[in-house]
C-alpha cells in the first residue's frame, strides 16, 4: 500500500472503531425488558380458565 | 494477472481455497442448526424458517469477520499470507450468504400479506425516531448494496479499468459496511435475544476487528515514521539503508524512509536491486514476497517484476518505479528519488562486498 493510503486507512479505522462499538452498546441497551415469570403466579390461574367446556 | 476479461483463471490453489470455504460454510450451518436444537428449551422454540435465517445471518456476519481480519493477520504474520491471495472469493461467497438471509428473511416476514414483499420490507416500519423499534432492516439492506457492489467489481476486469486507488477506495467501503452490519444486528437480532450468549460474541467479534486493525494500522505509521537510513556524508543524495549481509538471498529489506514511499531492496545471484515496494495490482507489499524464476513475485496474488526494470514478463506490461542503488564498503546506498516506473537501473553487485 502507498503511504497515503496506510494513512487514509487508520482514519478509517478510528473512525469506524467506535462507530460500531457504539452501535453493539446501544443496541444491547436498548433492549426491552422482560420481566420474569413468577411460578407461583402461574400455579395460582384455575386450570379450567384454559379448559374448553365439553359441547353437549 | 489478466491482460483480458476471463470469468476466473482457476488454479489449484483457488479450488483448494475455494473448497474450504464451501466446506466451512456447510458445516457451520449444520452444527449452527444442531447446537441452537440441542441447546434451546422447547418453551424458546423456533422455526425451520427463523433458525435458517439466523444461521445464514450469522454465517454471512462470521465471515465478514475473517475476511476483514485477514488483511490485518497477514500484516502480523507472513505465514498468513497465502490467505490473502484469494480474499476476494471469500468476499464474494460473504456477499450470497448475507443475500440468502435477506431473501429467506424478506420471504418469510413479508410474504405473506398483501403487499409485494419487498414494498413491505421498505414500508411497514418508519419508526426512524425509536431505537428499540427501528427499522434495522434498512442498515441491512445499505450493508447488501455495498457487499453487491464489491462483489460485482471484484473481478481483475474492473480492477483494470478502474485503476488501483480508485478500485481499492471502492472496496475500502467493506468498513462502512461493517459497522451498518453491527447496527443490523445490534437493533435487529440482538434486541430479541434473551441469551448472553450472543450479544457476548458480537462484543468480541467487533472487539477483534478494531483491535486488530488499530495495532496494525499504528505499527504502520510508526514505521512509515523511522527513517532507518542515513544520509551519506559526501554531500550526495545517496542514502546507507544497510548492510548487504542483512538481505538473505531472494529476499528483500523493506527500506521505511521519512516522506517517501516504501522502497524493496532485493538480493539475488549476487546483485542488489531496488523497487517501490507497492506493487501496481493492488498495491501489495512487493518487498514481502520473494525471487521467483528471476521476478519478484508480489505476496497477495502472486504478479511478477524484473528486479532491475521493474517490468512484468511478457505478456504483461505492467511498470512499477525503480530506485538507482550502489554498494559501497558492504553497505548499500540508495537514491530515495524514485525513476520513472519500468527504468532499468543497473544492478549493483554485491558478492564482493559480502562478508556472507
Amino acid at each position: 500500500m502507498t503511504r497515503s493510503h496506510r494513512r487514509w486507512h487508520l482514519w478509517l479505522y478510528t473512525a469506524i472503531g467506535p462507530l460500531a462499538a457504539m452501535g453493539l452498546v446501544l443496541g444491547l441497551w436498548s433492549r426491552p425488558t422482560v420481566e420474569p415469570v413468577q411460578p407461583s403466579a402461574r400455579a395460582e390461574v384455575p386450570l379450567q380458565t384454559n379448559s374448553v367446556e365439553a359441547k353437549p | 494477472m489478466s491482460v483480458t476479461y476471463s470469468a476466473i483463471k482457476w488454479n489449484h490453489n483457488k479450488r483448494v481455497y475455494d473448497a474450504v470455504i464451501v466446506t466451512g460454510v456447510v458445516v457451520y450451518l449444520a452444527l449452527f442448526g444442531l447446537i441452537s436444537w440441542l441447546t434451546r428449551p422447547a418453551i424458546e422454540a423456533i422455526s425451520p424458517e427463523v433458525l435458517a435465517i439466523r444461521a445464514l445471518g450469522t454465517c454471512a456476519f462470521l465471515m465478514l469477520h475473517v475476511t476483514l481480519c485477514l488483511g490485518p493477520l497477514a500484516r502480523l504474520d507472513r505465514r498468513l499470507l497465502p490467505l490473502v491471495y484469494n480474499r476476494r472469493h471469500l468476499g464474494v461467497a460473504t456477499f450470497l450468504m448475507g443475500l440468502a438471509h435477506a431473501v429467506v428473511a424478506t420471504g418469510f416476514y413479508h410474504g405473506f400479506g398483501r403487499l409485494n414483499p419487498l414494498v413491505s420490507l421498505l414500508v411497514s416500519n418508519t419508526n426512524y425516531g425509536s431505537l428499540t423499534a427501528f427499522p434495522f432492516e434498512m442498515l441491512g439492506i445499505a450493508a447488501l448494496a455495498i457487499l453487491f457492489v464489491m462483489a460485482a467489481t471484484s473481478h481483475d476486469f474492473w480492477q483494470k479499468n478502474l485503476g488501483p486507488s480508485v478500485w481499492k477506495g471502492m472496496h475500502m467501503l467493506a468498513y462502512p459496511a461493517y459497522a451498518l452490519l453491527v447496527w443490523h444486528v445490534a437493533l435487529g437480532g440482538l434486541q430479541s435475544e434473551r441469551s448472553i450468549v450472543y450479544p457476548a460474541i458480537a462484543a468480541l467479534g467487533v472487539s477483534i476487528v478494531v483491535i486488530l486493525h488499530l495495532v496494525v494500522g499504528l505499527r504502520e505509521r510508526n514505521k512509515d515514521q523511522g527513517t532507518p537510513g542515513t544520509l551519506v556524508s559526501d554531500g550526495s543524495q545517496w542514502i546507507d539503508v544497510g548492510s548487504v549481509d542483512e538481505i538473505v538471498d531472494c529476499r528483500a529489506k523493506v527500506v521505511c524512509l521519512a516522506g517517501h514511499e516504501r522502497i524493496a531492496v532485493f538480493r539475488y545471484d549476487g546483485l542488489i536491486s531496488a523497487v517501490t515496494n507497492v506493487c501496481a495490482h493492488q498495491r501489495g507489499p512487493l518487498g514481502e514476497g520473494r525471487i521467483v524464476d528471476g521476478c519478484i513475485t508480489c505476496p497477495w496474488h502472486g504478479w511478477e517484476y524484473r528486479p532491475d526494470t521493474g517490468v512484468s514478463p511478457p505478456p504483461f506490461n505492467e511498470r512499477i518505479a525503480t530506485y538507482r542503488v550502489k554498494v559501497s564498503d558492504g553497505r548499500i546506498l540508495v537514491d530515495p528519488s524514485p525513476l520513472p516506473p519500468g527504468t532499468p537501473v543497473e544492478p549493483a553487485r554485491s558478492e564482493e562486498y559480502s562478508h556472507a
